[in-house]
Formats: C-alpha cells, structure tokens, sequence
C-alpha cells in the first residue's frame, strides 16, 4: 500500500489514473515532459501535432500549446506549472482543449519512480467539480455505453 | 465536494485498497471476510471501505443472506468507461511514442 494513500473515508478528489513503465531512467522520462523539443515529438494521439507558443518551465511559468486534429481542428491549451521536482514529480494546471474535449480542466499530477533502470509514470487527472467532468462524460456517453468490465479491468490491474 | 454519482465514484477509485477490492470483486462475489484476507488490515477498517464504495454505487451488499455477499454494481462502470473512452487512447497512444522517442535517445547515446 502506498503512503500516500487518503485516509479511508475521505472524499479524494474525482481522478483518473493512467501508468506505463518506460525503459528509461527517470532523468530521461522527466526530461521530456518539460523540454519543449522532446514533448512535441509525443504529445498527443496518433494523427495530431502538438505546437508550443511558450513554455516557462518553473513554478508559476506557463506553458502555452495547441493540439492539431488530423482534420485541422486546432484545440489551445495553457496550463501553468504547480510543482517541478525533477525528477520525480511534476503537476500542472490544464486549462483548455484536449482532442474529445474542448473544454479540458484539470490538474495533472506525474510522478517518476525509477526502478532499476526504468521508470513508472503514474498520470493523474484531477477534476475538481462537476462542471469539469459533465463535458467529458457527455461526450463518451454519446457513444453509447456496451456493458463492459473490460476497460476498467486494465485501469484496475495497473494500479 | 460534489455528490453527483460519477464524482463519488472516481473519489472512491482514488484509494489503492479500494481499487483492489473491485479487483477482486470482478471474479465475484466476496464476503467480508474473504476481501479482507489479502490485506494487513482489520474488519472494521475494511468495512469502512466497502462503506465508501457502497456509497459511491460501485458495489452492493444483499440484504437477505447471512453472509451479506459483496457484488459489483454496473451501472457506474458504464458512466467511468464513457470518461476513459475519452482519455485512454490519448494516453495510451501519446505514451507510444514517448517510449519510440525514449529508445532512440538511447540508441543516441550508445553510438
């Protein structure tokens, strides 16, 4: 169990969990996070491009990008840095649009755990209100909910 | 903090003990007992989870038996699975790439 864990009975903040191991040491990891060469060559689903305007990488430094949908869509996104402690942590604060959703709030929370070697990302995606979730929700709902454990099951057995 | 049922579902997923009871509620259903097992823990700090949970909608207990059997809930997986649908293949295929450019920084250096 980890020690960061809430208490028991706390209402945690509504977040999903994305974690992948990358065979890389943290260094590397976190460096391209925050190095603005390096995480336009990831960012962003397959077909999309990721420009940057601006990146102040320090506490309070914004970082100002747009996603480019294949189909020409442009999605600007600022988000300003809350933490940086290379490298194992690093938290910003998104405001703007994400590929499915156009109105993307949320506070992102990475942290780097280099084991021999390699590294766990753990991605957290913090949403504080309702307000926050209600677009996101909307648009994959629209797509119909097949009932299904599948896609849970995976988020489960990462964790 | 919010009370709508996604939110209370996502805060309840939020704790890594919570997340490993509906792991094992996935095969079926569990006693209290039987969820409590794997853990260093006592009943009542396992109860107080699966109270948050049941709260939340992720699971039930049945009234009727004894044993009162924990057993997931479907309907709030839905409503999550529509969130993920969203996320995931961001994610998932951003992170493809990272790990293509992470090895070639490696190559990089070895030459």
């Amino acid at each position: 169990m980890k020690s960061d864990a809430p208490p028991i009975g706390s209402d945690a903040t509504p977040e999903l969990v994305f974690e992948r191991l990358f065979n890389a040491p943290a260094k590397s990891v976190f460096r391209a996070w925050t190095d603005p060469t390096r995480l336009v060559q990831w960012w962003g689903p397959h077909g999309f491009r990721t420009t940057i305007e601006s990146m102040d990488v320090r506490v309070g430094g914004t970082w100002s990008y747009v996603l480019h949908g294949p189909d020409g869509v442009q999605y600007p996104n600022t988000a300003v840095f809350e933490v940086l402690e290379p490298p194992h942590r690093l938290v910003f604060h998104n405001t703007g649009g994400h590929v499915e959703d156009k109105h993307l709030t949320c506070r992102m929370v990475v942290t780097f755990a280099e084991v021999r070697g390699q590294t766990q990302v753990t991605l957290r995606m913090q949403f504080r209100s309702i307000a926050q979730l209600e677009s996101a929700k909307q648009r994959g709902a629209v797509e119909g909910g097949r009932q299904s454990f599948e896609r849970l099951k995976t988020l489960l057995l990462r964790n | 903090m919010s009370t709508d049922h996604l939110s209370l579902a996502l805060s309840a997923l939020a704790h890594p003990v919570r997340r490993d009871i509906l792991a094992n509620l996935m095969s079926g259903e569990r006693t209290v007992t039987e969820l409590a097992d794997p853990f260093d823990m006592t009943g009542p700090a396992i109860t107080k989870h699966l109270k948050v949970l049941e709260r939340a909608g992720l699971i039930e207990r049945s009234r009727d038996a004894q044993r009162r059997p924990c057993k997931l809930r479907a309907d709030p997986f839905r409503e999550i699975q529509a969130l993920l649908r969203v996320y995931q293949p961001f994610w998932d295929e951003s992170f493809e790439k990272l790990d293509i450019l992470l090895a070639e920084e490696d190559n990089r250096v070895e030459e």
